[in-house]
Formats: C-alpha cells, sequence, structure tokens
C-alpha cells in the first residue's frame, strides 16, 4: 500500500537522521536511587499542617536536650523525622566526623558557588564536581556517619540537590539552576549545611 | 522469571529485583522520551528517570490489565508531553526573540535540506498526530500497542496516522520525487 509505503520511508529517514543514542542507563538509574531514598527519608506531607507547630516544638527541646552538647542546634529541626529522637544521639566514630567535615565544606562551597558558575557558561564544570561529591554523599550514607541524626537527613537532602547539580546541562541550563535554587531555600539546606560545617569544624581540635 | 514474578518481587522490596525491572525497559522508554523530547538526549534522561521514578511509586496500582511495557510507555508519553509543554513554555518566557530567530536560521541552514524540512513539519504536526506517527512509523509500535498506552481504540490511532501521514506528505510535496510515491 502506498501510505505505508511512504510511513516507512519516513520512519527510516527519522530513524537515520536521528539515531537514539545508547540509554545513559546508569546514570539515569542512580538519579531514579537518589530521588526514591529522598522521599523515603522524608514523612509524608499530608499530616504536617495539623501537626508541624507541635512537633516542631518538641523537636526543638527533644532535641536541644539530646546533642545540645555538641552545640550544632540554633534552628529547629527541618524535618519530623528527627522527632523519633528517644535518647541521647548517637556519635559516628572520629574518623567519620573528620572525613564529614571535610566533605561538608567542600560541599558547601559547591552549593555557593554552582549558581553563577552554571549561570556563566560553566556548567559541565560545576556537573562534574557535583558528581564527585555525590558519591562521597553516597558512601558517608551507607557509612557510620549517617548514624548522626542530624546528619542523616543533611546527607540526604544533599544526595539530591547534587543529583540535580550533576545532571545540569551545559546548553540553557537556567531553567534547572532555578529550580535547584529553590529546592535548597525550601529545605534550608545551605542554612543547614553551614552550620553543620561550622559545627564539625571542632572535631580536629575538641578530640 | 516472568514479569509477574518481577513485579511481585519489587513490591516485596527486593533490591537487584528493581534494577532487573529498570534494566529490562529502559532502552524503550527512553528511546520514546527521546523522540518525543524533539531528540534532545539531556531532556529524554530527564524524563526517563522521572518515568521510572514514578512507576516504582505506583507499581502497587498495577492490575495487570495491560502489559507492563504498554503501562510504562503511556507513563512516558504523559511525562514527555507534560515536560515538553513545560520546556516550550519556559523556552519562550526566558529566550530573547532575536537570539531564537537567530539560533534557529542557522540551524536550518546549516543542515541538509530534506532533513530539517522532515524535522519541521514532524514539529508541525499536532500533537496528536505526531504521537501516533513517532510511534508507529518511527518506534515500530504496533496500532494495538498504541492504543493501549495512549488510551484510544486501535481505529483512532489509524486514523490519526493517516492524518499524520497526509499532512507530511503535503509539507515534504517537493521531495516526492526522493521516494517511491
Amino acid at each position: 500500500m502506498k501510505e505505508d509505503r511512504f510511513g516507512r520511508q519516513l520512519g527510516e529517514m527519522v530513524r537515520e537522521f536521528d539515531p537514539v543514542p545508547e540509554a545513559p542507563a546508569d546514570e539515569i538509574w542512580s538519579g531514579v536511587v537518589a530521588a526514591r531514598r529522598h522521599r523515603r527519608r522524608k514523612p509524608a506531607r499530608w499530616w504536617r499542617p495539623t501537626l508541624t507547630w507541635g512537633v516542631g516544638m518538641a523537636a526543638t527541646l527533644v532535641i536541644g536536650i539530646a546533642i545540645g552538647r555538641t552545640g550544632m542546634l540554633t534552628l529547629p529541626a527541618p524535618e519530623v523525622d528527627t522527632v523519633l529522637v528517644d535518647g541521647p544521639a548517637p556519635e559516628p566514630p572520629r574518623e567519620f566526623r573528620l572525613a564529614a567535615a571535610d566533605y561538608l565544606v567542600r560541599t558547601e562551597m559547591l552549593l555557593a558557588a554552582f549558581p553563577s558558575g552554571a549561570r556563566q557558561g560553566r556548567a559541565a564544570e560545576v556537573a562534574a564536581w557535583a558528581r564527585q561529591l555525590l558519591l562521597d554523599t553516597r558512601l558517608l550514607l551507607d557509612s557510620p556517619a549517617a548514624i548522626d541524626r542530624d546528619l542523616s537527613p543533611l546527607l540526604s537532602d544533599l544526595e539530591l540537590v547534587l543529583a540535580q547539580i550533576a545532571s545540569l546541562r551545559a546548553r540553557d541550563p537556567a531553567g534547572e539552576i532555578e529550580m535547584i535554587e529553590d529546592g535548597i531555600e525550601q529545605n534550608r539546606v545551605l542554612a543547614r549545611l553551614r552550620l553543620a560545617a561550622n559545627a564539625a569544624g571542632g572535631v580536629n581540635g575538641d578530640d | 522469571m516472568t514479569e509477574r514474578q518481577l513485579i511481585d518481587r519489587v513490591l516485596g522490596g527486593d533490591r537487584v529485583a528493581e534494577r532487573e525491572f529498570y534494566d529490562r525497559h529502559v532502552d524503550r522508554v527512553y528511546r520514546l522520551a527521546y523522540r518525543l523530547a524533539d531528540s534532545d538526549p539531556d531532556l529524554a534522561r530527564d524524563f526517563t528517570q522521572d518515568v521510572f521514578i514514578r512507576a516504582f511509586d505506583r507499581l502497587s496500582d498495577f492490575r495487570g490489565e495491560a502489559r507492563i511495557s504498554t503501562w510504562l510507555h503511556s507513563i512516558t508519553v504523559s511525562v514527555a508531553l507534560n515536560g515538553m509543554r513545560k520546556v516550550r513554555r519556559w523556552r519562550m518566557r526566558e529566550a530573547e526573540l532575536t537570539e531564537v530567530t537567530a539560533r534557529g536560521a542557522a540551524v536550518t541552514q546549516s543542515e541538509p535540506g530534506m532533513r530539517s524540512r522532515l524535522r519541521a513539519a514532524i514539529r508541525k504536526l499536532p500533537e496528536k498526530y505526531r504521537l501516533v506517527f513517532v510511534m508507529y512509523d518511527v518506534e515500530g509500535y504496533t496500532h494495538e500497542e498504541i492504543g493501549a498506552t495512549l488510551g484510544m481504540p486501535t481505529g483512532t490511532s489509524k486514523a490519526r496516522l493517516s492524518r499524520a501521514r497526509a499532512r507530511l506528505r503535503a509539507e515534504l510535496a517537493e521531495y516526492a520525487g526522493e521516494w517511491a510515491s
């Protein structure tokens, strides 16, 4: 049939002119895993509006008692996961705290620098930097460092942010940068990161 | 392992099964996403990622009435079309008109005539025709698969394909000599 032959020929031309590249399966899978892990760590939002105030105050008190000795708490806990605290906060071994401290400083530098860097045409460079830090984040999440009840949700949020930055496109990244910045702001990621980095900065001298 | 057994394992929280499920379907999902993303590999990657995030979230809702690939491809179509609408809106809002015009003109001039005309003609098709053309003629789906994926009778798929081809034939009339008619 004439019409079918015409369609087949057009289809062949499209496939020839625009061959589909191989799917970056591992890269996509990393993004899927990061996003799902992030969601699992975040409790459902449906009950937050009614409980947020009470929970926030309780969290502030409980966490203040539990980890006040570390001097890390000046912001109320942003996630309700931390409400589940019912004893002294466990501390990771010193070597992991040192590794986390180094990681936090490097990540803070990236988050502070990435919007201007990416907007000035260095998106690929910024994405490569984020990929390195993403690997470190995952190592820390799977290490004893993640038993720290402040650090763990922060790492989880950072994992998602870094996965987004790592996926920045070299071409036209402005919309993506804006979305990432919104996410960072909504979850107060940078403020929490700075607090954690400052607190972790004392690991060297204190122990 | 059958598809059903694999899904049950995924629903049971088996991480290895999740990856196997993903590996079985990622190439075809990516192909479709790439075609619907105007051949932009970065968008295709983002759409594919979103498809699997949604698929894992909603897998428990899958009742097995259609094939799992059909279910995944309908998520792909939905994610890609919504994503492209946002991308187009954003580009319209953000890009300076002169810059876009200049870039468009440059691309057209540098590409061989037939190739650029074919791309332009496909982009110009209404979405409902373009979808069926891309799925049937380019990616080799059957009308039954298209009907199940897009939630319409196979007759509608055939009719839309016919209209898509007619529009493309008219758009590309000057190249009619390059294919058998």
